[in-house]
């Protein structure tokens, strides 16, 4: 790279051609007059093609330069000799460093002869008759040939087409530039006076006048020489000839990192696009990408959607990178980040007719993946959207032609597709996982590339999440891990901070409270920076807090916290969120006391949920059902009623697998059965929650194994209690009763419940006065003394 | 504000916009001119007043106007803040606005201006009307003309007879507007009523020459000048001027002319401009060498002169000096890229690498930004010629003869663009003007000549070929041989035979070539009809230059001659 404290006076750029490429164009001219030494070819070969296939040292780690010097060039080519003479046992490595000279001289008395401006042109016309247009042209020939098609055929054309399109002042231009990379090199050039005698006496007349003008113009004289001299009167004002082909490239690898890492634009880039906003006609479509992207991320609408015009206005007039629907795909993509969903879905809609059009199924396969993740999240939408095809219809689309066409990796994304689709439904857990075994396996058994770690990723999401429902948390947790891994891997911080807001909830619901906010607050500074990821985290956030404070009866500032949560809810493209936040509203009116207006609020949730298809999300719905069944038993004692909605929901949450809430409705039903008869109905209330206890264990969510614990000491109780005294075993069923309420103490402790402690301790004092124990009496007392204590103070939490 | 307060701030404010336009601050001029022409005046009777207190007070820049009376000066005071108001407009380009401001402005100088504005902005006017230079309509097109010219013309004839008379500048304004009118005679005899008043007006003297049609209507001009302008030794020197680029210009040398180049040399040694004409009367000689010499010359004394440089690249080109031709583009190009003469540069550079396309592209950018650079259309012509596209050549060259009628280029040129079509008659017209021009020129003659033998008319054929022969400087053995068989065709073979001998015997006093061996061959076979079999042997024994035709019949000849005399 070029220093920075020289100063550029000037910067030329051009479609493919660089001054160092010229050194690449005597490297393949040598190959193919045959000159060179045989054991050198391969590795030389591997230079050439290193330089060729720009495209490959985007995904490299290795830093990249778009001015590489001479120096730099035949050093590689040293290495790369030596390399292969390393490896490779057949060779003599003795000749090794001879070969090295020999390439290095060769290539250099070739740079040599280009002396004049004439000389470029002559050696760019030379190098046009190495390409042929048939390949059966290349036999039959003294030397080798290139067809204009074969991968260096096309890089030669290309280098000769752009110089050629070089207008004058362009090509003088180059040539200053192409002597500046002659004379950065460390090489001793020779002078070589090999013009005629005839044309000094025009020498002596150019010199005299370029001394009476000082122009500096000594590149173009008859006879030029590099020397010593020259070079150390070399200005300090630089010409760079900087090919677009590779500014490109490098600003796709640009893109690649702020797509995928979020890091700031590095300096050196920033300075190199400075320049390129100086020349007038510099204009690189790419640059205004990156513009687009850094507005983007910060949440400038109008700076985004400026460059992002120009960046397709521009590239529209490269037919052959730019099509009109990728134009519409970035530009959904930017409208649905800001929100403006409309202008998305028409976009889209538009952009899925045009790649129909143009036959383009890669894209179109893509359009379609989109549009569902985009709708997934948008029922609203989908419904109004009546252009499109129905989902299942597009679902299945997209099945037959991924496969069709070999986009893996879509065609693993539709299966996930279809997955979650069936989740929502409430579909059955078979064919559920028959989608994602599908996903799992098509991802696995195709040659891996950096991009596809993403489609990976949130396949292990979709596993994780499903399980989590499913109530089988090892698993869950092992694709975390899993997924954590794959995300380090590739630094991938957008998968990284959604999976770790999944670990934080799953280890909430646990019971390990501290540890998921530990989580949460320790990625704090990174999600700052970006502002999409930082809407959701922190409602996600909110919402763990909005549950512990109800748990802890902080009822007011719940009430603030809701109330800020529901206002940023119509920027979150997360039906689930959604529905969350809205649960714990109704569940918050519940808490105060206003049942009627919890009641109502579920029920218009539940309206909701079944008002399209497209609306409807089976997990949530059961959640709502159960919440609506609990509220209701306590505000209107209509059994009956509350009966029927419970065993509806039970039953469908057992015919989707989603275990939690089986249990969870389960223990509703079995509170509901001993409030209203407990004398009947304890018998049958206790074999179930002998049955439900151990299921809570596996599910390890804290909540429910407190809640059967509690459950279970209380129907106990009641066992006591109604027994006749003589036939007590009083002191083991009185320890059988002081265990489980124990275990709901601990996890309700755990999770800070404190109301249902309160029951438990209440329980606790009722169950001593019936045993007559003083001393648990008095812990009880003392316990349920201080609980109070403590609900008062969380009560007035935040209020002075 | 009092009155003297106010002539004292007008004053200040005019001192400074001159001041400002002599350093090319011209908006900056124009902005104190428009404030010095919006104050409000006092009273006339004021105005007086203070004139006759204060005098000093009323100073301004023309000196030569001696006004009678005092009214007249106040007068005189007020229209000079126009006129200077006039000219900034003027240079700010807007040519409207400067006729406008002096509307009823009596002054000589307030009248041209004036006149001057409207020409030039009606010319602007047309040149946007058509599509530009390189556009379907060009402003050669007569239907696109600078609508001002009648008004002006009529404003000059309504003027008082002597005083547009007495003037020199109103007469050359007058003179070009008639010749924009297609009115040459008028306009040429009022060019030469204002450069006898003036010889010093160059413009004039150009305007002139450029009216001109034919060396000869020069003359006549030339020597009307020598009647009226002999009287003053100043006068002269601009005369000579005018007679060397009128040479020039012609493609005339004489030595009346190289004297007359001594004598201006003598007085302006470093006067590039007429180094140049040396260098392109060099030039028009197909003296290339000396051509170059002058130019380097030139460049070396004035070396960011870009004016003729074209005409040099021309040379080098000639000359297939590529590596210089390829310095001066750059030369050129760090002197000023977007100038005419640095694009016809680097068209020839292209040209000569073959690169014809580029070529193409830069004669065009040369156009672009001057119409009247009319090397640019012919040769922009013989680009195309070399891409065979002959229609877009004669394109070129109409465009070219129409921009400057003398380009004997452009009318040869058109001749041989015909010719690949196969249009003898029009080739054969378009030759005939090139060779008006340049009637010395043997090519112009060979290729008339060639024209009449391919339509058949082999008697004047001969004529134009012999008129060739006559004055090329050194025997042309192409020319004689060409001779030869056309008498041939006549069945004259006496006199062909005359000039197959006079063909062959070149080959002692120059060289041998094709020619001389075709006519050596001709001559061989003549003898061998006559039964000269010794002679036929000798001369088609001795043929080893030409093609493998010409060898292998001369060879079979000399075996017939052999088996003849060996019999």
């Amino acid at each position: 790279m070029v220093e920075h404290n020289e100063t550029v006076s000037k910067v030329l750029l051009l479609p493919a051609l660089s001054t160092s490429k010229i050194s690449v164009l005597c490297l393949i001219s040598l190959f193919c007059s045959k000159k060179l030494p045989k054991p050198s070819i391969p590795p030389l070969l591997s230079i050439i093609v290193h330089v060729v296939d720009t495209s490959d040292t985007a995904h490299d780690d290795s830093t990249l330069s778009i001015l590489p010097t001479l120096d730099s060039l035949l050093d590689d080519i040293g290495e790369a000799i030596t390399q292969h003479y390393q490896l490779n046992p057949n060779l003599d490595l003795l000749l090794c460093a001879k070969d090295i000279k020999t390439v290095t001289s060769l290539l250099l008395d070739l740079l040599a002869t280009i002396q004049t401006v004439d000389d470029l042109h002559q050696f760019m016309k030379d190098s046009k008759n190495l390409l042929v247009e048939k390949s059966r042209d290349v036999q039959n020939s003294p030397i080798k040939l290139l067809t204009t098609t074969s991968f260096l055929g096309k890089f030669v054309h290309n280098l000769i087409v752009s110089f050629e399109y070089l207008d004058f002042s362009q090509v003088s231009d180059f040539w200053v530039s192409f002597q500046e990379y002659k004379l950065d090199s460390k090489q001793k050039w020779k002078t070589k006076t090999n013009h005629k005698a005839e044309d000094n006496a025009d020498f002596v007349f150019q010199e005299k006048l370029v001394e009476l003008t000082g122009f500096s113009l000594d590149g173009f004289m008859t006879v030029t020489s590099f020397t010593e001299e020259r070079r150390q009167k070399k200005s300090s004002e630089r010409t760079l000839v900087i090919s677009q082909l590779d500014i490109s490239n490098l600003l796709d690898r640009q893109i690649h990192l702020l797509e995928a890492y979020g890091t700031p634009t590095p300096s050196s880039l920033r300075k190199v696009l400075t320049l390129m906003a100086k020349l007038e006609n510099g204009t690189l479509p790419s640059m205004y990408y990156v513009q687009y992207l850094e507005h983007l991320k910060g949440n400038e609408y109008q700076g985004a959607f400026d460059s992002l015009h120009r960046y397709f206005d521009y590239m529209m007039s490269n037919k052959q990178q730019a099509f009109y629907h990728y134009a519409l795909l970035s530009l959904a993509t930017l409208h649905a980040s800001f929100g403006s969903d409309k202008e998305a879905l028409r976009a889209i809609n538009e952009a899925i007719l045009v790649a129909r059009e143009n036959k383009d199924l890669n894209c179109l396969n893509y359009l379609l993946t989109w549009l569902l993740n985009f709708l997934k999240d948008k029922p609203d939408l989908f419904d109004k959207d009546v252009t499109s095809s129905s989902k299942d219809q597009i679902l299945h689309f997209l099945k037959l032609k991924t496969k069709e066409n070999k986009n893996h990796s879509l065609h693993s994304i539709s299966y996930q597709f279809q997955a979650s689709k069936t989740i929502l439904e409430g579909g059955p857990l078979q064919s559920i996982l028959e989608d994602i075994t599908r996903a799992s396996y098509i991802l696995m058994n195709l040659d891996f590339k950096g991009e596809d770690l993403t489609t990976f990723v949130r396949n292990c999401q979709l596993q994780l999440s499903y399980w989590m429902r499913v109530g089988v948390i090892p698993l869950a947790e092992v694709y975390i891990s899993i997924a954590l891994d794959a995300c380090n891997a590739k630094h991938n911080v957008f998968d990284e901070l959604s999976i770790l807001m999944r670990k934080a909830y799953l280890l909430f619901f646990k019971g390990e409270v501290e540890e998921a906010f530990k989580i949460l607050s320790s990625k704090q500074h990174q999600v700052s920076q970006d502002s999409s990821v930082f809407r959701t985290w922190n409602l996600r956030t909110m919402v763990l807090k909005l549950n512990l404070w109800l748990n802890k009866s902080r009822l007011r500032c719940s009430g603030i916290l809701l109330s800020t949560m529901l206002a940023h809810l119509d920027t979150v493209n997360d039906t689930e969120l959604k529905c969350e936040v809205l649960y714990y509203d109704a569940l918050h009116q519940h808490l105060l006391g206003n049942n009627t207006e919890a009641i109502s609020k579920v029920s218009s949730l539940l309206q909701e949920l079944t008002k399209t298809n497209s609306h409807f999300n089976n997990y949530w719905f059961i959640k709502y059902k159960l919440l609506y069944a609990d509220i209701f038993v306590k505000a209107t004692n209509s059994s009956s009623r509350c009966m029927s909605i419970l065993l509806n929901a039970i039953q469908l949450a057992h015919s989707s697998s989603l275990i939690p809430l089986v249990v969870e409705g389960s223990l509703i039903l079995l509170n509901l059965l001993i409030t209203l008869d407990p004398k009947e109905n304890y018998d049958d209330a206790l074999i179930l929650l002998y049955q439900l206890k151990p299921i809570c264990l596996r599910l390890e969510i804290a909540e429910l194994t407190a809640n059967a614990g509690f459950l279970l000491s209380q129907t106990l109780f009641i066992k006591l209690k109604t027994q006749v005294p003589s036939l007590r075993d009083t002191k083991q069923e009185l320890n059988e009763i002081l265990n489980e309420l124990e275990t709901g103490i601990i996890y309700y402790r755990k999770i800070n419940k404190l109301q249902m402690l309160l029951k438990c301790f209440e329980l606790e004092k009722e169950l001593s006065l019936e045993t007559g124990h003083a001393d648990l009496l008095a812990h009880a007392t003392d316990s349920i003394q201080k609980i109070k204590h403590r609900l008062r103070e969380e009560n007035q939490y935040g209020f002075v | 504000m009092d009155v003297k307060q106010y002539f004292h701030l007008s004053s200040m404010l005019r001192q400074n916009a001159v001041l400002l336009e002599e350093l090319s601050f011209y908006q900056g001029s124009k902005w104190l001119l428009e404030a010095v022409n919006s104050m409000q005046q006092p009273s006339k009777e004021d105005q007086l007043m203070v004139m006759r207190e204060a005098p000093h007070l009323l100073k301004f820049a023309d000196e030569s106007f001696s006004p009678s009376n005092e009214e007249e000066l106040l007068l005189a005071y007020h229209e000079t803040n126009k006129i200077t108001l006039a000219k900034t407009y003027f240079d700010c380009k807007e040519y409207d606005r400067a006729a406008h401001v002096l509307k009823g402005c009596n002054s000589w100088k307030a009248t041209f201006i004036k006149l001057y504005s409207m020409y030039i902005g009606g010319d602007k006017r047309k040149e946007e009307e058509s599509d530009g230079i390189l556009g379907q309509n060009n402003s050669n097109n007569n239907f696109y003309c600078n609508k001002n010219i009648p008004v002006i013309v009529k404003e000059l004839e309504t003027l008082e007879h002597h005083k547009l008379n007495s003037n020199s500048h109103l007469l050359c304004l007058y003179g070009i507007v008639l010749l924009e009118n297609k009115n040459s005679t008028e306009g040429q005899e009022v060019l030469f009523k204002s450069l006898v008043l003036n010889p010093f007006n160059w413009s004039c003297w150009l305007e002139l020459l450029s009216s001109f049609t034919s060396f000869s209507e020069a003359t006549v001009y030339l020597n009307k000048f020598y009647k009226a302008l002999q009287t003053s030794f100043e006068y002269r020197i601009m005369l000579l001027f005018f007679k060397v680029t009128v040479n020039q210009v012609f493609f005339q040398s004489s030595e009346e002319i190289n004297s007359d180049l001594a004598t201006l040399s003598a007085i302006f040694p470093c006067f590039s401009y007429l180094n140049a004409q040396k260098a392109l009367i060099a030039y028009n000689m197909l003296d290339y060498n000396n051509a170059e010499v002058l130019f380097d010359q030139i460049l070396l004394s004035d070396p960011l002169r870009l004016d003729d440089l074209d005409t040099y690249s021309n040379i080098l080109y000639v000359m297939e000096k590529d590596s210089k031709l390829s310095f001066l583009a750059q030369f050129a190009s760090k002197i000023d890229k977007f100038r005419p003469e640095t694009c016809c540069i680097v068209a020839n550079y292209y040209s000569l690498k073959f690169e014809h396309e580029k070529a193409i592209m830069y004669y065009k950018r040369a156009l672009t930004l001057n119409k009247n650079c009319l090397s640019a259309w012919t040769l922009m012509g013989h680009e195309f010629v070399e891409l065979k596209n002959s229609h877009a050549a004669i394109e070129s060259y109409r465009r070219a003869v129409d921009t400057n009628n003398k380009d004997f280029r452009a009318w040869y040129g058109l001749g041989q663009a015909y010719e690949v079509l196969d249009m003898h008659l029009y080739s054969l017209y378009y030759y005939q003007r090139a060779c008006s021009l340049k009637p010395l020129d043997k090519r112009m003659w060979q290729a008339i000549g060639n024209c009449y033998e391919k339509l058949g008319e082999t008697k004047e054929s001969i004529k134009c070929y012999q008129k060739a022969l006559k004055i090329s400087t050194v025997v042309d053995t192409q020319l004689l041989y060409k001779i030869g068989t056309l008498y041939e065709t006549l069945n004259d073979v006496k006199t062909t035979y005359n000039y197959m001998k006079l063909c062959f015997e070149e080959e002692y006093n120059q060289e041998v070539t094709e020619d001389t061996s075709r006519a050596k061959l001709w001559l061989a076979r003549y003898e061998s009809q006559q039964g000269n079999w010794s002679f036929s042997y000798k001369l088609a024994s001795d043929i080893s230059y030409g093609n493998s035709n010409i060898i292998e019949e001369a060879r079979a000849l000399a075996r017939e001659a052999r088996l003849k005399l060996d019999r």
